[in-house]
């Protein structure tokens, strides 16, 4: 039953994605993104052995413990660029408030 | 002089202002304020800019710095709108810029009389500069200091990205960074009700630390 949910979520997030690509809403760096993780979601619930295996080559013991370890890296990074993307907008829209009240400005009333 | 919602003190604090500044040298930056802050401002004929909205103490010292520069001062005086400030400090503040001596002099209410700095204000300021010696590695004694005066080349050569509070532990950074000569003068803070209620509260301290750090990451 799992697989079959798990393939449903998959196939949902990839088509998702596949839309917002089309709609340019998304990169298609972040496209082939969903979709490798995607693809893992269906690869390792179809076989669960596999993530085991990826699991000891480095040192982690259990194929549930690695694929948790990997999405806690994947939501950091997730997180990273997320501020990033706040951080720049929040310049931008510092900027854009800067140069109206700039325009303001009188060259007539310069310093005596 | 950066002014968000302080159309109760303005006007008192330019008139102290204009003792020593004439009325169109004063750029007072309203920073979206929503009580007639800069109304209260043009009616003592002073330059008055307007951000839409608000954008954070450090984002009006900026905009103020740019329209100074752009109106050809030669030196440019940061001040805060509250009245914690006394304006007759301004003539010792401004004496070492002028001499040629430093490019950038700080207020700093730790030199000489520090009696009526709140118990619990002066442990976070203090831990403030403790913070900043060891991010910046620069000695100063009071880092968050909004009384400075920096000559238009050392203005030109800082860069202030921080929109909030953290533009005060910034601005002390780029002076390091950009090997600015610097010097601390003793200025006089009143405390008033008005003042404590208005200024950064003393929490304030983990979350301007957290924004400095961010910053000396992402942008080294």
């Amino acid at each position: 039953m799992y697989k079959l949910i798990s393939l449903i979520i998959a196939v949902l997030i990839i088509y998702k994605s596949w839309r917002g690509l089309r709609a340019r809403n998304i990169s298609k760096w972040f496209f082939l993104l969903t979709v490798t993780v995607g693809v893992s979601v269906v690869i390792s619930s179809f076989f669960p052995d596999l993530s085991t295996v990826f699991a000891k080559l480095i040192g982690i013991q259990r194929g549930v413990d690695f694929a948790f370890f990997v999405g806690m890296l994947f939501l950091l990074h997730l997180n990273i660029i997320l501020y990033m993307k706040s951080q720049q907008n929040k310049r931008d829209i510092t900027r854009l408030v800067r140069e109206l009240a700039l325009r303001d400005i009188d060259p007539s009333k310069k310093k005596e | 002089m950066p002014a968000y919602n302080e159309s109760p003190v303005l006007a008192d604090t330019i008139d102290g202002l204009l003792k020593y500044v004439r009325p169109a040298n004063i750029v007072v930056v309203d920073d979206g304020s929503d009580d007639g802050t800069g109304k209260t401002a043009a009616a003592r004929n002073v330059t008055v800019l307007r951000h839409l909205i608000n954008r954070g103490q450090g984002a009006a010292i900026v905009t103020g710095i740019r329209a100074a520069l752009k109106l050809g001062a030669d030196i440019i005086v940061t001040f805060d709108a509250d009245g914690q400030h006394n304006p007759d400090d301004l003539p010792a503040m401004i004496e070492p810029v002028r001499n040629g001596e430093a490019d950038v002099v700080l207020g700093s209410r730790f030199i000489g009389q520090t009696g009526n700095i709140p118990r619990l204000r002066r442990f976070t300021l203090r831990a403030g500069v403790f913070v900043t010696r060891i991010i910046s590695r620069i000695r100063v004694s009071d880092t968050h200091n909004g009384f400075r005066v920096l000559s238009a080349a050392a203005a030109g050569r800082i860069k202030i990205s921080q929109d909030g509070m953290a533009h005060a532990s910034e601005f002390i950074d780029q002076v390091k960074i950009n090997g600015l000569r610097f010097t601390e003068r003793a200025v006089r803070i009143s405390y008033t009700s008005y003042s404590l209620a208005k200024g950064q509260r003393n929490s304030d301290f983990f979350k301007v630390a957290l924004r400095i750090l961010l910053y000396k990451i992402f942008s080294s």
